[in-house]
């Protein structure tokens, strides 16, 4: 039957891969202009000075150099900023990732009215900007003379966050409950059940959550601003801002370090990527 | 007797085992509770208390009833920033959306490619902050800048972007659309969990591609659509960083937003007591559009779990 191809199988043929090109052709043109900020930092960041201040211009730049790299990164103590940031990433990660899954057990093991009414409280947080709450936020925490510290920054982090406190608990209650029943038989108490048999058991949550939160801590803006008052103590976006106050000009040394700003985060996510789709949706039998 | 002790166990035991139960619950939750008292309760009371008040940051606050509220109404540029932030957000969130759920459907197949044209359209999603924002100003720069002079390559004449009032917000605007990777694999989530049976009674029925994507495709994922409209409505009204590194809420206060203003007034003018004011009424403007949004969502939203509307 198939050997002999009608006109009109031929017809819907020659449809179906004008459609193929198409959906190929939009897809390509979008990803070109999803990329053109990238490529054009790049280019700016690697292009000699001269040549960022001149119009109109050059795509692709002849000659590349890593002067600006150079340049930039002493302009002010990025090497500083970057290890601020990273320590305190890394509090701001484990803090969350620790306390949000720790209520979030607590929420999906034990049922009960009051556990009902705290995740209820848990989705109307959700609502709430942080933003809102900014200004009584940092009443309390001057008084408490915390200004110019970390503490002010990471703190709220380890009280559990909203958005992952819910992740976890989904899934957490997506885990049989004969693998609890089993351990507790062996006599396991809450928290030997928490790391014996939750923590194996949702692995991809606690990547995906702390892919996430990294995210949040390396690009948080406000919260720095906010609270850090002196250049030993910036966190990279709080320096990168500060960079454009003393130097309005020199975009040719900002690109550099807005690249190197992202690289790490980048990075990072491009190594767990397989890890996130599993870990948006609790579907453990995969 | 063996009887009685039985019945006395099995009437006893439930209630100690929930009582433990409880017990286990408050103590991993003890995080939570401390922290929704801490982080949020607290807070958002004495937001509200301190708008009631005047308050410079070394004296005690002076009480001022509802002055704020009336100086509020009577406040160019409150409204200048209300509605800056309704532009922003009225365009970037269903914007965004749309183009997302665009996207997921033209990335929604196996055929070779996908997963590549998926990291690249998703990358943007992990720039915030202000490295990007700086990204975005180089690229709109009016004369050395990368879209000025691809316009120009075209014949046209670019305007002042980020110096000109009435394009200002616009750039912020893609930025914003630039950076929809997020809400774009969440759909693709949502598409990839639409079991295939729907379709094939679909085309059983006679459906072609476009009448599938309308009665089948685009209920099965009205509850994403509806979460991924919540949750953008309200990130979108807290837009700080790129106004506030590129622009400062120039020119013209094209550019100054709600959460942008209440910075200027709490930590550059020191009116704490006028922030927490403005702070009161966007807490209250997330709350009613939110509860709008749940309100209207039982018209469209099918929820697949529920037996239907």
């Amino acid at each position: 039957m198939k050997l002999v191809e009608q006109p009109g199988v031929v017809r819907k043929h020659a449809s179906k891969l004008a459609a193929r090109l198409l959906v190929y052709g939009f897809l390509t043109a979008a990803s070109a202009l999803f990329l053109l900020p990238f490529y054009w930092m790049i280019a700016t960041a690697l292009k000699p000075r001269q040549l960022v201040y001149r119009f109109p211009p050059d795509w692709l730049a002849g000659d590349l150099t890593l002067a600006n790299f150079r340049e930039g990164w002493t302009a002010l103590p990025f090497d500083r900023f970057f290890i601020n940031t990273v320590f305190v990433t890394i509090l701001i990660v484990v803090g969350t990732v620790g306390s949000s899954s720790l209520v979030g057990f607590g929420l999906a093991r034990y049922r009960s009215r009051i556990g009902d009414v705290l995740f209820a409280l848990v989705l109307l947080t959700m609502m709430v900007p942080p933003a809102a709450t900014l200004i009584p936020r940092f009443v309390i925490f001057s008084r408490l003379g915390w200004t110019n510290t970390y503490l002010p920054i990471v703190l709220p982090y380890w009280f559990g966050v909203p958005f992952f406190i819910f992740l976890f608990r989904q899934f957490f209650r997506a885990i049989p409950q004969e693998y609890f029943d089993a351990a507790e038989l062996d006599g396991a108490s809450p928290f030997s059940l928490y790391f014996r048999v939750a923590v194996p058991m949702a692995r991809p949550a606690f990547v995906t959550s702390a892919l996430f939160s990294m995210l949040i801590a390396w690009n948080d803006f406000l919260d720095p601003l906010v609270y850090l008052s002196t250049l030993d103590k910036f966190t990279i976006q709080l320096g990168l801002s500060s960079f454009r106050g003393q130097y309005v000009a020199d975009l040719h040394l900002m690109m550099p370090m807005a690249l190197l700003a992202m690289i790490p985060v980048l990075l990072i996510v491009a190594l767990g990527q397989r890890w996130i789709a599993r870990g948006l949706a609790p579907d453990l039998e995969k | 007797m063996a009887r009685t002790a039985s019945s006395f166990l099995s009437r006893d035991r439930p209630r100690t085992r929930r009582q433990r139960e409880r017990r286990r619950l408050l103590l991993f939750t003890l995080p939570w509770i401390m922290g929704f008292l801490l982080i949020h309760a607290i807070p958002m009371v004495m937001a509200f208390g301190l708008s009631l008040t005047d308050w410079v940051f070394t004296d005690a606050p002076s009480w001022r009833g509802i002055d704020h509220y009336q100086t509020l109404v009577g406040d160019d540029l409150f409204w200048t920033a209300l509605r800056n932030s309704a532009y922003y957000a009225g365009v970037t969130v269903p914007g965004g959306v749309i183009i997302a759920l665009g996207l997921a459907l033209l990335l929604n197949r196996d055929w070779a490619g996908m997963g590549m044209f998926r990291t690249i359209l998703f990358m943007p999603a992990l720039v915030s902050g202000v490295s990007i924002a700086m990204v975005w100003g180089w690229l709109f720069n009016p004369r050395f800048g990368a879209v000025n002079s691809a316009l120009r390559r075209i014949g046209l004449e670019g305007p002042g972007w980020l110096g000109d009032p009435s394009w200002a917000m616009p750039v912020l605007i893609s930025l914003g659309l630039w950076s929809i990777g997020g809400t774009m694999l969440i759909y693709l989530a949502g598409l990839q969990s639409i079991p295939q049976e729907l379709y094939d009674a679909a085309k059983l029925d006679g459906a072609g591609r476009w009448a599938a994507t309308r009665h089948v495709t685009l209920p099965m994922i009205s509850s994403v659509t509806f979460f991924l409209l919540v949750v953008g409505m309200i990130t979108a009204l807290q837009l700080f960083t790129p106004a506030y590194v590129l622009t400062n809420g120039g020119p013209e206060n094209a550019t100054l937003t709600l959460p942008l203003y209440i910075y200027q007034n709490a930590f550059t003018f020191q009116k704490f007591g006028y922030g927490a004011t403005l702070t009161v009424v966007l807490i209250l403007l997330t709350m009613i559009i939110t509860l709008a949004q749940v309100t209207l969502a039982r018209r469209w939203v099918f929820y697949a779990g529920w037996g239907g509307r």
